[in-house]
């Protein structure tokens, strides 16, 4: 008998994994040698086989036995080594941790902010994204939409009767719904400026929500158009405070008596911003003017390809009965519920989610790159250890133990930062944000987190493991500790990464930034300061009042002007915030260039507002108090309609007529003056407008503009008091500042420019961490040579020029490829920039400026120290 | 060696195994070719039984198998004790002795 021979190791690894052979090869050998003992013995060659096999009996019996005995042991055995093993690497790598404790921390902490970020971002983006809508069997809600030829809108409403004729198709249930803003008003309600959804029939049924305390509207009501209400969760708290009495209330909508009969739970919100639902009269229903929002429900066996087709083909059908032209006709389509009320925010939250990813990468980077450096100067431990018969697969596991370990506490930290984080990035969030209340950091986050945990332990692990493992036991006998050579690379190839990864980032952030900046300094061509507005809506008995709504108006007008810190006070149709007034054709125009492109609109307001406004009148006159009913009609306009509207010849002068009076008799207008345009939203071309003396085109719903002396806010409360003394039914709760209407404008793109630039400042911040730690460590692994150069007289100048140069070398190439890859990228963000091209030029090059100043700090410090290092300290270093 | 073998005895046969590798490590064949030198073949040891008791054992925990070589050069599993098997030697031992000796006293009572 000898020791167990050297291929054992193998055999018995390929044993493990075939114990059926392992057994063979044993019984086989008992066989052998019973008959050599045999044959000694003096048998016979053949007698003694077979009498070998003879003794041993049952061979295939004994055989399948002990197989299954060592199929079960070794299914043990592996269980238990595995586990155990990955104990004592944990324990390991514990322990190698705490020995370092200033690196650690900061690994831990980069993973836990990588992480973080990744939560909050991707508990946003389940929440308004990926979840269902709050409403049974969510997925199978669609929204069917119309394919206008002209426009080319895809999203473009319905008129009843389309609706009508679209719920004759099968395989979904169609429901219609449009949104209007109308007071409510009743005993002891504080009135209430709401919006409503004027609902078709099956509105509830398509939605499938039971209400909270009453009932949904009967087939019957809803087919009548019965004035009952149904109200949201929020508007019942806030009128009723939550009182079930409120059921059989009658409130009036606009003046028009309705029974409440239902309450929707909380979160019921279609559309988004709707508060009651009350049927569609079968007035409203005869109007065609396509301001239907469709939602349909699809039925079981049927899906939004075969539906599609069906509606488009039921929309023609009933298009050409009418007469109407192939060219004109429009198409239908149905598509995800939640897909189309999240629409607007897609684009912008994927965006953040990526920026939240390379985040994460420059966390994992740098993460990788300490874990690389603690590496490589283990590498005599793990050369060591493979000398001792580790093997490289064990080695590889051992040090990723340490990865897992670094990655799993800080995913731990960055769920519970993300939980801190998330409320701070919903509040700050702009307001008109679809699903927010839905937004939480539910399981589905976390499973994904975990997912992102390991990848990242992986991801920061693997290099670092392999290198290590890869150390062949001879270079132990070299003498080991040297930087230098592949590991130096690699680790200059992550500090080159990371700083690739945060030049991208901060390209972005500076991109959003500049162009917030634009936005800021926008001038939209009015005043904004200091500016109150109060929407109005006369209640219905008004008109039929002594004086009319024009009386009406006139003493709330009176006033306000009456009130000390009011400067001057106006009505408009619209506010200018609100840009344009109603469409122009409302008014049948003739005598005007046609170019129904242009999207011109009318408004109405007092003489005098173009001043207070500070919209500048460009040629003759604004309105004059002598512009009265009885005066000759005139009108000013803005001067892209001007442009683009009047006849060609003097502006001021120029005629035209419309219809928009009581016989429906043409009326001349003169133009008397053209004012400076006015741009509400910066990103959209000014619209053309006109404008008419309210006197002489009185509407009925006018914004109140008060421009104040001093705080425009603090006029609020007497101005209210003095209205709800002339009508207590005026619903006042509407107002706001044009100040506030601009940066609520802005929400958005301040939002996406605050996160993105929290996350860049965080990306570079970690780039920055990283390439110290790298110089800092090629310094401390160089102490030796650095004390044998400068006790021989060095120039401390040069080892300051030659660390500071290295170290840079891998920042450049890193700005150089961030610079490419965010030039490559930053198309994506092309419609969140306003007045700022994806390529601005003076971007790119300050951004560069400041990663190149950055990483400079970060490598000039560990250089600095390396320059004036004491010789004598340093040789004693190694 | 007039009388004929016995077969081994329900339950013994591990503890002598046990006592076999106690000595030195030993593949299957050579623990059978011990107890067959040892009890001069008076003891029946069958390979059905032996082969299948070994890997139990091995299951449990009380012998290790490593590939080897024998004085012959022939590849063979040996079988070693490991402590746990050790102490498992010394517990049915101790338990045999305690059976041997009150199965004597029932069938030589002393003193008859």
């Amino acid at each position: 008998m000898s020791a167990p021979d050297r291929g054992s190791r193998l055999r018995d690894f390929l044993a493990r994994a075939n114990p059926g052979r392992a057994v063979d090869e044993e019984l086989a050998s008992h066989i052998e040698m019973r008959a050599r003992q045999l044959r000694e013995e003096g048998c016979s060659e053949e007698a003694a086989w077979a009498e070998a096999r003879r003794r041993f009996g049952d061979l295939d019996g004994v055989r399948a036995e002990c197989e299954r005995t060592d199929r079960r042991r070794v299914r043990r055995a592996w269980r238990g080594e595995a586990v155990s093993a990955f104990a004592r690497d944990l324990r390991f790598a514990a322990r190698t941790a705490r020995r370092a404790p200033g690196p650690s921390a900061l690994a831990v902490a980069a993973i836990a902010l990588g992480t973080g970020v990744g939560a909050a971002v991707f508990s946003v983006a389940n929440g308004v994204l990926l979840r269902d809508l709050p409403y049974p069997d969510a997925d199978r809600l669609v929204r069917v939409h119309a394919i206008d030829p002209h426009t080319g809108d895809r999203f473009s409403p319905f008129s009843y009767e389309d609706v009508e004729a679209l719920g004759r198709v099968e395989g979904v249930g169609l429901a219609g719904y449009t949104p209007i803003n109308r007071p409510i008003t009743g005993e002891g309600i504080e009135p209430a400026e709401v919006t409503l959804a004027r609902t078709t029939d099956d509105f509830f049924e398509v939605l499938a929500t039971p209400p909270l305390e009453g009932r949904a509207p009967a087939p019957e009501e809803t087919r009548e158009g019965r004035p009952v209400a149904v109200l949201g969760f929020d508007l019942w708290m806030r009128l009723f405070a939550g009182d079930p009495g409120a059921l059989g209330r009658r409130i009036e909508i606009a003046g028009v008596p309705h029974t409440v009969i239902g309450v929707m739970p909380p979160r019921f919100a279609m559309p988004a911003q709707a508060s009651l639902w009350r049927p569609m009269t079968p007035e409203e229903r005869g109007f065609d003017d396509r301001e239907l929002y469709v939602i349909g429900r699809l039925q079981p066996g049927s899906s939004l390809e075969t539906v599609s087709a069906a509606l488009t083909a039921r929309l023609e059908a009933f298009e050409t009965q009418r007469g109407v032209g192939p060219a004109e006709r429009r198409s239908a389509w149905a598509g995800s519920a939640r897909d189309a009320l999240v629409r607007s925010v897609r684009g912008p939250l994927w965006l953040l989610l990526g920026a939240a990813t390379l985040v994460l990468l420059v966390a994992c980077v740098n993460v990788s790159n300490l874990l690389l450096a603690r590496a490589e100067s283990r590498r005599d431990q793990a050369a060591l250890r493979q000398a001792l018969g580790a093997s490289r697969l064990r080695l590889v596991w051992a040090h990723l133990a340490e990865s897992f370990l670094l990655a799993a506490t800080g995913g731990t930290l960055g769920l519970l930062l993300g939980r801190v984080a998330l409320p701070l990035l919903v509040r700050v969030a702009p307001a008109g944000t679809p699903r927010l209340d839905e937004v939480s950091l539910d399981g589905r986050v976390a499973l994904a987190m975990t997912a992102v945990v390991f990848a990242t332990a992986l991801l920061t692990g693997i290099v670092p493991a392999l290198r290590a493992a890869g150390t062949a036991p001879a270079s132990l006998a070299a003498g080991g500790r040297r930087f230098g050579g592949s590991g130096a690379r690699l680790l200059r190839g992550f500090v080159g990464a990371q700083i690739a990864l945060s030049t991208a980032l901060a390209v972005g952030a500076m991109l959003l930034g500049a162009s917030f900046a634009r936005l800021m300094r926008f001038d939209r061509g009015f005043d904004t300061n200091e500016a109150l507005v109060l929407p109005l809506a006369p209640p219905d008995r008004v008109r039929s009042s002594e004086g009319g709504t024009l009386g009406w108006y006139g003493r709330i007008l009176s006033e306000a002007r009456s009130l000390p810190g009011v400067r001057a006070a106006h009505l408009a149709f619209r506010a200018p915030d609100g840009g344009a007034g109603i469409n122009l054709r409302a008014i049948q125009p003739e005598g005007l260039r046609d170019d129904p492109s242009a999207g011109a609109s009318i408004g109405a307001v007092t003489p005098g507002y173009f001043e207070a406004a500070g919209i500048a009148v460009l040629e003759g006159r604004g309105f004059l108090d002598s512009d009265g009913p009885s005066a000759a009609p005139v009108a000013v306009v803005s001067r892209s309609f001007a442009d683009r509207l009047l006849p060609p010849g003097p502006r001021v002068g120029a005629r035209f007529r419309h219809h928009a009076t009581r016989d429906g008799e043409p009326l001349e207008v003169t133009v008397v003056g053209v004012v400076a345009d006015i741009l509400p939203d910066p990103s959209e071309p000014p619209p053309p407008l006109l404008y008419v003396p309210y006197a002489q085109l009185p509407f009925g719903s006018m914004d109140l503009v008060v421009r104040t002396q001093g705080p425009p806010g603090a006029i609020l409360p007497p101005l209210r008091e003095r209205i709800w003394a002339l009508d207590p039914d005026v619903p006042l709760d509407a107002a706001y500042t044009l100040d506030d209407a601009v940066s609520r404008s802005v929400a958005s793109p301040r939002f996406y420019m605050l996160v993105v630039g929290a996350f860049a400042v965080l990306a570079v911040l970690l780039a920055a961490i990283g390439t110290y730690g790298v110089t800092a460590y090629g310094v401390s692994q160089r102490a030796s040579e650095i004390g044998v150069r400068s006790a021989l007289g060095a120039d401390s100048r040069r080892i300051l020029g030659q660390f500071v140069g290295q170290g840079l070398r891998p920042v450049v190439i890193g700005i150089a490829i961030g610079l490419g890859a965010a030039a490559a990228l930053s198309r994506t963000l092309a419609s969140l920039l306003f007045g700022v091209t994806p390529l601005e030029p003076w971007v790119y090059g300050a951004v560069a400026a400041g990663l190149a100043t950055v990483a400079l700090c970060a490598v000039a410090v560990p250089a600095r120290r390396a320059s004036r290092m004491d010789p004598l300290l340093a040789l004693r270093h190694e | 060696m007039s009388e004929s073998p016995v077969r081994v005895l329900q339950g013994t046969l591990e503890l002598l195994i046990l006592k076999t590798l106690a000595w030195e490590p030993n593949h299957g064949f050579g623990i059978l070719r011990h107890l067959e030198i040892v009890t001069r073949e008076r003891l029946i040891v069958e390979e059905g039984a032996l082969y299948p008791a070994l890997h139990r054992m091995r299951e449990r925990g009380w012998i290790e198998g490593e590939w080897g070589k024998t004085e012959n050069n022939r590849r063979a599993l040996f079988y070693r004790l490991t402590p746990e098997g050790r102490a498992e030697l010394r517990r049915q031992h101790a338990h045999w002795s305690r059976l041997v000796e009150a199965m004597t006293r029932v069938l030589e009572p002393e003193g008859a």
